[in-house]
């Protein structure tokens, strides 16, 4: 693949992702070296944005797999049409037109192909984003990471299916457990924190260019500090400051005042726990003044 | 060439570096990592560490001590340089100090001085201690050190014969000893030196030594806490604690509490079912119905010894137990010492942990007390055997120093057939336990893991508190 850091750089920050030296390079290095990356790092931090952004920078397609409890290789890989190939025997039983064989009912008309088959059988290399893998159980991170190493699979009717192109691969955690160390072995990785004050000031002003200088500094400072100084069980995303944010456009708000931070805080803390330790510990008007110092 | 080797050499003898600290890192992700400088500019520090990082540290821990390792190793040649002489200047102090120790601390065996330090050996009969013993001698004031080399002198004086060495040498001994945790004690106060947060195991080349030395000493607070014994966390880290000790009991619990769903692969077809719904498309199965298996989540009954020697660990471990009764239902917490008490009503109620622990101290009639295993086991035995059933693993916290020992045996064998399983957190050192009777039965009955630092028991509840379908 014929790219380089800096080009990588202006292409992610053309689409619109801020970000440092430390996820460039690790994005970079995981596209050089054909390794899936993996992305670990607390919700709402812009992991699977990493993602979005590499398959608009290379004009491919994004193939996702959203990993949950109970998911098994036949929602991932593919499965068969079972009703439909239900359907054809009692057509073909009722019609008593021909005969059929077996081989037409494991065809590829009656193949359901799942995200990862599909990110296989793509013709031009697909971004396949495998997110929140932490949610699935161990058996299925190692079926995963057999296909992520050989990149063919086996469908005992058709026969092996080869990888026509190597997918770019990226795969996301929340930390909520320990991933195997056979898949970590296997990837590049990268680790994302909350932004710094400085970061998220140039991702409001990428995002939400209305917000005026002073109101995107005064957002961003506000919630660092919630986050860093509160014992809150939900830290505000990303997306929700930019939520807050175009909130505070809307109001016609060029600083923030406690009065507007006590009507809107329910776009940052999004649970009544987290609401009241708010105002008990630092109140509208403390978050203010730590905003506008 | 030579450079290319020259930079092989740097990225394994690095590796070797990270793997003695702990880091995990294989063959295959070795020959990544000098892949991976291929594609980066050798000159750019930055650029280098990033890549390094990402294919040699792979999850948060190990990117923590990949940073500090990084920055200890890869130093301009004048600064390690400088480093190691220092080093190497230190180690020539402690070793003089030693020695120093060793020819002040004698038997005399007369009064004249000179002939001491002319005919050595027969004139003087050096005291058996310890290195640390002496190390601690070498470390402390002028003014002690002539207090004990006068306390020698004085009951030695000219008598040749018919003097009891060993009682002075145990007198000496032990006011090293004493010497040796008051220092460590001030050192800590003052916090002039910190422990080391990681336990590194040299390796005897001065290079690397240094290094993993100049790692280990430079980790932050949140590492150190973490691999600390419970018991030498010191009072001002408490607040500290407390919030790590509630990040890792709500991390246990979302992993407990979490909905698992059984995947379709293992389950069974259920035959009445699908009939029954597929009647609707004239008998023909379009919509396969499955059987579901009830999934078990373990019910947690925790034991836990309060008696002086525990109360410390007690406190850590009952703090780790509330963040978790907060989240996950099905927790069963008792304390005991020379008798059994229930505290889970203290959990349930909505308290701070401050409040609920102080309740439970101030009521509870066990905390500080002698240990009775037995008399605890008993007790659970007869007033809540309601609460141990097949999905219940009993999570037993003690050093195993307990009175009627043989007892509290054949109690826990009994605990031990009617649930799922027995854990047992030994707060000892795994060294030790081989001093403590019946440790070998107790381990017959229990799967038994050492457990002093927050880190062994996040470590242990998160292994070994699973979820079954």
């Amino acid at each position: 693949m014929d790219i380089t850091v800096d080009g990588l750089r202006v292409a992610f920050e053309k689409e619109g992702y801020i970000s440092e030296d430390e996820i460039i390079i690790t994005v970079f290095l995981a596209l050089q070296l054909g390794k899936p990356l993996l992305i670990e790092g607390a919700p709402g931090v812009g992991k699977t944005e990493i993602a979005k952004v590499l398959s608009k920078v290379f004009g491919t397609e994004l193939i996702r797999l959203q990993c949950y409890e109970g998911l098994d290789e036949n929602k991932a890989l593919y499965e068969w049409n079972y009703q439909r190939q239900l359907l054809k025997i009692q057509m073909t039983k009722d019609t008593g037109v021909g005969g059929m064989q077996e081989e037409e009912l494991f065809s590829a008309q009656y193949l359901l192909q799942r995200p990862l088959l599909k990110a296989i059988q793509a013709d031009k290399s697909p971004v396949l984003l495998i997110d929140e893998i932490d949610k699935t159980d161990e058996q299925f991170e190692a079926f995963l990471f057999e296909v992520l190493s050989d990149f063919q699979v086996s469908i005992p009717e058709m026969g092996t299916i080869k990888a026509k192109q190597i997918p770019i691969v990226v795969l996301t955690s929340n930390g909520e457990r320990e991933l195997s160390d056979g898949l970590k072995r296997r990837c590049a990785y990268l680790y994302i924190n909350y932004p710094t004050t400085d970061k998220e000031i140039r991702i409001i002003n990428a995002k939400v260019p209305q917000a005026g200088q002073q109101l995107s500094a005064e957002i961003a400072k506000a919630v660092s500090y919630i986050r860093l100084n509160t014992e809150i069980k939900k830290k505000p995303s990303i997306a929700e400051t930019l939520d807050w944010t175009r909130a505070l456009v809307v109001m016609d708000a060029d600083r923030l005042s406690p009065e507007l931070v006590k009507q809107t805080i329910n776009l940052v803390l999004k649970n009544k726990e987290d609401i009241d330790i708010f105002r008990q510990s630092i109140g509208a008007a403390g978050l203010c003044k730590h905003a506008h110092g | 060439m030579q450079i290319a080797n020259y930079i092989e050499n740097h990225i394994v003898r690095f590796i070797q570096v990270l793997r003695h600290l702990g880091v995990r890192v294989s063959s295959a992700e070795t020959v990544e990592a000098i892949r991976s400088l291929e594609h980066i500019p050798l000159l750019e520090k930055q650029q280098v560490k990033f890549a390094l990082r990402a294919v040699l540290a792979k999850d948060r821990e190990a990117q923590r001590v990949f940073e500090q390792a990084f920055e200890s190793y890869f130093v301009p040649l004048e600064q390690k340089q400088e480093r190691l002489e220092q080093r190497q200047q230190q180690i020539q102090e402690y070793l003089e100090g030693l020695n120093q120790a060793e020819e002040e601390l004698v038997f005399a065996f007369t009064d004249d001085e000179d002939l001491i330090t002319d005919e050595g050996q027969e004139t003087a009969m050096k005291l058996d201690l310890t290195e640390e013993q002496k190390a601690t001698y070498a470390k402390l004031q002028q003014r002690e050190r002539k207090k004990l080399k006068d306390y020698l002198k004085a009951h030695h004086e000219g008598n040749d014969f018919n003097t009891p060495h060993n009682l002075l040498e145990s007198v000496v001994r032990g006011q090293l000893e004493y010497w040796r945790r008051k220092l460590a004690q001030q050192e800590q106060e003052q916090e002039e030196k910190r422990k080391p947060p990681l336990e590194v195991e040299l390796t005897g080349d001065d290079d690397f030594d240094e290094v993993l030395e100049h790692v280990a000493a430079n980790l932050d607070d949140e590492e150190t806490i973490l691999h600390e014994d419970m018991q030498q966390i010191a009072d001002k880290d408490i607040p500290k604690v407390t919030l790590l000790i509630r990040k890792l009991s709500r991390r246990l619990a979302t992993r407990i509490s979490r909905r698992y769903r059984q995947s379709q692969k293992k389950q069974r077809v259920d035959l009445r079912r699908s009939v029954r719904h597929n009647i609707r498309y004239g008998g023909t199965m379009l919509e396969l119905k499955y059987k579901t298996k009830r999934v078990e989540k373990p019910n947690i009954l925790l034991i836990c010894d309060v008696s002086g020697s525990m109360a410390r660990y007690a406190s850590f471990v009952i703090q780790f137990i509330y963040g978790l009764s907060s989240v996950v239902d099905r927790i069963e917490s008792f304390i005991f010492a020379e008798d059994l008490e229930r505290v889970t009503p203290y959990f349930n109620s909505s308290n701070d942990f401050a409040t609920t622990m102080a309740g439970i101290m101030n009521e509870s009639k066990q905390w500080g007390k002698g240990t009775n295993l037995n008399v605890a086991l008993m007790n659970f035995n007869e007033r809540h055997k309601n609460l141990l059933n097949p999905q219940t693993i009993v999570v037993i916290v003690s050093d195993a120093k307990t009175i009627a020992a043989p007892k509290a045996v054949d109690s826990l064998t009994r605990i031990k057939g009617r649930v799922r399983e027995v854990l047992w957190l030994n707060t000892l050192p795994k060294k030790e336990w081989n001093n403590v009777k019946n440790i070998k039965d107790f381990q017959k009955n229990s799967r038994m893991f050492e457990c002093y630092t927050l880190a062994h028991l996040d470590k242990i509840l998160r292994n070994q508190i699973s979820i079954r379908g």
